[in-house]
């Protein structure tokens, strides 16, 4: 490899590591608002708390 | 009970209008941030001189500085949060704590890696023990060890406290790596701050994918942040709805 090459692939590097990074937390996001809007839809309507405090 | 589902909704448009407008100004650093390093790349292969000695390879600094200095400064923020929170058991200390830690494990990666293919081209092997080299590789996994302990299922506070102390404590190991090119003059890693063996183009250069980059890291701790805080919510949810189990 030349060394324009290695530069190159160091550019790569940074640009897919941040990348990854970001499809991780959008996809961590996506299953987080998922369960949030879940959990929140139930704790409002009260179906799911404990029977000695509804 | 009551109590706590009446505050949780109270909190929630709160919450909502706050986060509309922190995503807003995530959005714009991470845009900015995303084209300044765009920008960077331009002004690596266009605007910074070739160095005499290693030629074009030498240009890999311009990528591995500021990802490593970045990442230190992570790592200082993620000790400063665990301090705080300590002090003052705020959720959100914790969610900026968590959010330095992963951000400053990435930008160290990054930094180990691109170290790795310069070293490659200028001394002909992927990996040496120099002093700088096995602090930083220490301080990787440290710091991978503290995120590990943030997975493991234990409640917020007993979570968020030994997270918090294991930042402050890792911190320790900064320093040393910061410092490492002074204090082992043996080592093969060139020492940068403070002694002028930049030319002016370089520092130009440098000063500008610092910036960049810096912008960028913003907007990734701020986005991690956010996402930390709306786990934290998650969590206290699954505690109210009885889904917890410690």
């Amino acid at each position: 490899m030349s060394k324009i090459d290695w530069l190159w692939l160091g550019g790569a590097a940074v640009w897919l590591g941040f990348g990854a990074y970001l499809v991780l937390l959008a996809r961590r996001q996506a299953s987080l608002e998922r369960r949030l809007a879940g959990l929140e839809t139930s704790v409002r309507s009260g179906n799911d708390l404990p029977a000695e405090e509804s | 009970m009551r109590d706590e589902l009446t505050a949780i909704n109270a909190n929630r448009a709160k919450s909502a209008r706050a986060g509309a407008g922190l995503g807003a100004l995530n959005l714009v650093l991470l845009l900015a941030g995303g084209l300044a390093m765009a920008a960077s790349q331009w002004a690596i292969f266009v605007h910074a001189p070739e160095e005499q000695v290693m030629g074009l390879t030498q240009k890999l600094f311009y990528l591995h500085l500021p990802l490593a200095w970045w990442g230190l400064v992570s790592f200082l923020l993620a000790g400063l949060a665990g301090a705080f929170y300590l002090a003052k058991r705020t959720p959100g200390w914790d969610a900026l704590g968590a959010a330095a830690l992963e951000t400053g494990l990435l930008l160290a990666g990054l930094a180990l890696f691109t170290g790795s293919i310069w070293a490659r081209t200028a001394w002909n092997t992927w990996w040496t023990w120099d002093p700088r080299l096995s602090t930083a590789l220490v301080m990787c996994f440290i710091y991978a060890g503290v995120l590990a302990v943030r997975r493991l299922d234990f409640s917020f506070e007993r979570r968020a406290s030994l997270s918090a102390v294991l930042s402050i404590v890792a911190f320790a190991d900064v320093p040393l790596v910061f410092f490492s090119a002074r204090l082992w003059p043996r080592t093969i890693h060139p020492s940068i701050v403070g002694n002028g063996g930049l030319a002016p183009e370089m520092l130009a250069v440098l000063l500008f994918c610092l910036a960049g980059l810096g912008v960028f890291w913003l907007g990734l701790v701020l986005l991690r942040c956010r996402q930390a805080l709306a786990e934290q919510r998650l969590e206290r949810l699954q505690i109210l709805n009885g889904e917890n189990h410690e």
